[in-house]
């Protein structure tokens, strides 16, 4: 099994919304994000790159590539990155993590975040379901594909609303699936190959 | 494509400041700020409920939906565990409806607008100078008495004037507005009326009319279009349009934006037509020019459809039936004559099928022969008048001819859906942009069928909401008072009203304002004006959810619940396909509670016990207990039981296409270019109006913002105000999610004219103009349009280092039309 996303970049805008209910159901704590959307274009968030107007802009969702050649599981010293044998996610044992932090350097697509303190949360508790993971301090902590919610066979939170109708999530390794078709029907490409990690996040162009 | 993952966007960065900055408020009598405003703080919350989820306990779902003013009205789960909303998801849909499933950044996070560090929670009184933030807390046994023996003494000795209401579109749910309304529909109080987006609403109305749902189409129908054409619309400020429009062109239709600056629309669109602001109503004349002279027009359409063939008095006027001495029955329309080619003879409209759009003639009236012509001709004589050539217009708006005449030619090969946003209506010259907009889709027969649409998408409700709830004593009876109901004074016309004390021959005393779902200081033109403004009132009450730099300045601060905190009939002008009740998800937190229960409290203190008992759900009952409502099905327990019922018709395709059938809700009946009686959308004894140039289509320059405005010398750049997908207008302000994705307020400024003013990103500059100024961080963007800045808007005056965004617009309007024409200001920045 090996799951993995596939995001129509013609049809993200940039809303947000994928990040801010990742924020939302997991409860992820203040100034933590696992789902980030980057701008293609200017220098700043929703700026245009070119010269007007000539421009271009765009939007790059990005969370756990979910690599098949992890570098996070790679440099972890103590195991526990780890890639979950019965779904294929790259997983955290948080229990198991001293927070040493060199997964968060090792991943090219920065998509993990250390909790660096006690974590708050600005409204006063943790919001999400009641299943969502567990936040600890000086622990690593990234998307987890909605762990909870796959054994519970929902797809994703930021799988369950998207207003563009841009994200797609399902096993690559079946050639059925709505995300092994996708890429076989639409041109595509994933970030940064060349850093031997094969992500399962396809970008249809 | 994303080359690497770079850090223009630091998600690391602690964003946490600002809410403590937001909040810092110095309080007397020993009350802390955050035990006023706040609710746990961080550090406790951790401890009690952070680590430790309570795994186990299930959640309950209940239905609500986002009843804001960006017109989503977006149906949504409350996910509630243990009291609490813990989450919220997109609701599932009626089947057949999977495209208004959806939920943006700002409906998701209404966790933090419920439990976040600013709300407020029990009634404050101030106990400092106005402004200072010195306040204590009170019982509202306390502030209703208050509020209730000096609005007593002020009705008695002053008359029910002396209290204005301030409203505007913060919650569009129906309970608390209508009670408020009832309220003051029994004291008999005066308005202060908003003023915004008028130049929209007036000009649509008065070319398109209105129906069950506005005048524009069910979007979805926007499948059948060849074209879709976004006009002065942000895609961006209401992401719930977005999947439907991004499907329509993946589906073949084809979108153009007709757009100053490189934002969402014209990066999606198949053509980005970029526009000098504007400018718009001049390029709308031309393309009426290049339609006719083109022969591109719908002579079918107008003959049918539109005021075209009807002939006009030298006075403008119609000529009827009446006017041949035909004898009417009271209640007979008097109906209005064409020239029919095929018979040679003047006669009523709607028996002609075919009349002459360029007829010429005389009719015999009272044995004097009269001079008539058709409102076409009429049309064609203002275009030459006017002379807003292809070439002009052209120069003006700086889109190359050729351009301009394919637009033409697209727009004739009907059907196309326009989405004309608020980006036109907020210039000085907005309504006449709009209603030349409107003129150019009827020539072209861009109206009525599956696919032409021009208007606008808005709930009336027309067909089950009875508002007789909001008139306890009946229509148009006097307030128990004995004052006119209804009274309402501009907000355009503020400073006179203030400096001579009366509107239109009626004196206003001013002593008591009451505001709610509304925020004057961060959200009207010319901002901290707004302060001393209200300080004309003696008592000033403000009923919110958050402390505004409105409710800041007042005398009494009541705490309002959250919408998902009460039940409601989510929506009054949205844009729904459903009738929906957002139900009661849990209970009002603190010492909060719904408007209507204020207002309530407020009318029983009054003396009107019992006009003011009603339960929330028999509020709801009498709102919708009509016979349209019986018709559709619509009762309290169907709405809990289906949560949606559609509430407007639908044609084969299942969908509503505005005058489909023909009719068109304006006086004539038909969709018209030609007003034969020219009214301001408020008539006070104005004398400035030119009611002849208000019949046609008119290309009028804008206040500030033209390139031969001698004020350009002084202040070259646009100063624009945009909406991101960030906040609704003021509201989300509080919501630290949104805020660590949108840390502050900015001017952003293309690399052209930063460069040229040395600016880089992140300097901090200053905006200023004659108004007032603003001091902020750079922000770059080389989609906005050269010589146009653009502050991100809705922030309030806390978060700026100096001054406050709103104090550089302006309330400059045209007389015929009453409205803030927010984007029309010039500005210059300069690096601090």
């Amino acid at each position: 099994m090996r799951y993995g996303m596939v995001i129509d970049t013609k049809r993200c805008f940039g809303c947000m919304a994928c990040a801010v209910t990742c924020k939302s159901a997991n409860g992820l704590p203040d100034d933590i994000w696992w789902n980030k959307i980057y701008t293609v274009g200017g220098e700043s968030d929703d700026a245009a790159g070119g010269v007007y107007p000539n421009l271009e802009r765009h939007y790059t969702p990005v969370s756990c590539q979910n690599c098949e050649s992890p570098a996070c599981v790679a440099v972890c010293p103590t195991g526990a990155s780890y890639v979950d044998e019965t779904t294929g996610i790259v997983s955290i044992d948080i229990e198991v993590c001293i927070g040493c932090q060199l997964c968060d350097t090792a991943c090219p697509y920065k998509a993990r975040m250390y909790n660096s303190e006690e974590p708050t949360w600005n409204h006063g508790f943790k919001s999400g379901y009641s299943d969502a993971p567990d936040h600890l301090p000086t622990k690593a902590s990234k998307c987890t594909y909605c762990a909870n919610r796959l054994a519970q066979g929902e797809a994703p939170a930021c799988m369950h609303l998207c207003p563009g109708r841009a994200r797609f999530f399902g096993d690559f390794d079946d050639p059925t699936s709505e995300v092994s078709q996708l890429i076989e029907a639409r041109e595509n490409y994933r970030l940064m190959e060349e850093q031997g990690t094969d992500p399962s996040v396809f970008y249809l162009k | 494509m994303l080359e690497q993952i770079d850090t223009k966007r630091d998600y690391t960065l602690s964003r946490r400041k600002f809410i403590q900055g937001a909040a810092a408020a110095t309080v007397a009598a020993g009350l802390s700020s955050s035990a006023l405003l706040a609710g746990c703080t961080p550090s406790e919350s951790a401890d009690k409920e952070g680590a430790t989820p309570s795994n186990g306990s299930s959640e309950e779902r209940t239905f609500v939906v986002c009843h804001t003013n960006c017109k989503g009205q977006c149906p949504t789960n409350a996910l509630v565990r243990d009291g609490k909303i813990i989450h919220l998801e997109a609701a599932d849909v009626p089947e057949g409806y999977e495209d208004i499933k959806r939920l943006c950044s700002r409906g998701l996070s209404h966790i933090q607008t419920l439990y976040g560090t600013q709300r407020l929670q029990a009634p404050l009184r101030r106990v400092g100078e106005r402004g200072a933030g010195e306040w204590e807390q009170i019982t509202w046994d306390e502030a209703i008495d208050e509020i209730a023996t000096k609005w007593k003494g002020y009705i008695e000795e002053f008359g029910p004037y002396s209290i204005t209401r301030g409203t505007c579109g913060g919650n569009t749910g129906m309970v608390g507005k209508q009670t408020y309304s009832r309220l003051w529909n029994t004291f008999g109080g005066a308005a202060l009326g908003a003023n915004t987006d008028n130049n929209n609403f007036v000009g649509m109305r008065n070319a398109l009319g209105s129906g069950l749902y506005w005048n524009g189409n069910e979007f979805r129908d926007a499948y059948n279009a060849k074209t879709i054409i976004i006009w002065g619309y942000a895609v961006e400020s209401q992401p719930m349009y977005w999947n439907q429009l991004i499907s329509q062109k993946e589906s073949g239709v084809k979108v153009i934006a007709i757009e100053p600056h490189f934002f969402l629309g014209p990066s999606a669109a198949d053509q980005w037509i970029p526009i000098q602001p504007g400018t718009d109503g001049a390029l709308a004349m031309a393309l009426i020019s290049v339609v006719i002279e083109e022969d591109l027009i719908d002579v079918e359409f107008l003959q049918t459809k539109s005021c075209a063939p009807f002939l006009v008095k030298p006075d403008g006027s119609y000529l009827r039936e009446s006017d041949f001495g035909a004898e009417l029955e009271e209640g007979d329309p008097d109906r209005i004559m064409v020239f029919d080619p095929a018979s040679q003879n003047i006669v009523v409209a709607d028996e002609c099928p075919a009349p002459d759009l360029r007829a010429r003639t005389t009719a015999s009236i009272d044995g004097t022969s009269v001079d008539v012509t058709t409102t076409f001709n009429l049309l064609l004589k203002r275009l030459d008048e006017e002379g807003i050539t292809l070439a002009k217009a052209s120069q003006m708006c700086d889109i190359p001819e050729d351009v301009i005449r394919d637009l033409a030619h697209t727009i004739a090969d009907s059907p196309v859906t326009f989405r004309v946003g608020y980006g036109l209506d907020h210039y000085y010259n907005g309504y006449y942009t709009v209603f030349s907009v409107m003129s150019l889709a009827i020539l072209t027969g861009n109206i009525g069928k599956p696919g032409a649409s021009v208007g606008d998408g808005l709930n009336t409700y027309g067909n089950f909401v009875n508002y007789g709830y909001q008139f306890p004593l009946g229509y148009g009876a006097v307030s128990a008072s004995g004052f006119a109901m209804g009274f309402s004074y501009p907000t355009v016309e503020i400073d006179n009203v203030l400096a001579t004390g009366q509107f239109n021959g009626v004196e206003i005393p001013f002593k008591s304002i009451y505001i709610h779902d509304t925020n004057y200081v961060t959200c009207y033109s010319e901002g901290d004006k707004w302060i001393e403004r209200l300080n004309n009132f003696e008592l000033i009450v403000v009923a919110d959810q958050w402390m505004t730099s409105t409710a800041e300045i007042a005398d009494i601060v009541l705490p309002v619940c959250h919408w998902y905190e009460m039940s409601d009939l989510a929506g009054f002008f949205n844009a729904s396909t459903f009738a929906t009740l957002s139900d009661k998800a849990v209970e009002p937190l603190y010492e909060s509670k719904p408007d209507y229960e204020i207002a309530q409290l407020l009318g029983r203190a009054l003396g009107y016990e019992d006009l003011f008992q009603h339960s929330n759900d028999e509020i709801i009952e009498e709102i919708i207990d009509s016979d349209g409502a019986k018709e559709l099905g619509v009762s309290l327990a169907a709405l809990r039981e289906k949560h949606y019922i559609r509430q407007i018709p639908a044609n084969a395709d299942g969908n509503y296409v505005y005058g489909e059938d023909g009719y068109f809700g304006t006086p004539t009946g038909r969709v018209q270019f030609y007003l034969e009686d020219p009214a301001p959308e408020q008539e006070y004894g104005q004398d400035e109006v030119d009611r002849e140039l208000a019949r046609l289509p008119h290309w009028m320059e804008p206040n500030e913002v033209g390139l031969d405005n001698p004020l350009r010398e002084k202040y070259p750049l646009q100063y624009f105000t945009e909406n991101t997908k960030y906040r609704l207008h003021s509201q989300w302000d509080s919501v630290s999610w949104l805020r660590e994705l949108d840390p502050e307020p900015l001017i952003k400024l293309n690399p052209i004219d930063a460069d040229a003013r040395g600016i880089k990103k992140g300097d901090v500059v200053r905006v200023h103009n004659d108004r007032g100024f603003a001091v902020m961080k750079a922000d770059i963007n080389a989609g906005l349009r050269p010589g146009v800045v653009s502050a991100t808007k809705g922030w309030r005056a806390e978060a700026y280092i100096e001054g406050n965004f709103q104090n550089l617009t302006t309330l400059a309007y045209d007389r015929f039309n009453l409205n803030q024409n927010f984007y029309d200001a010039v500005c210059e920045v300069e690096k601090v």
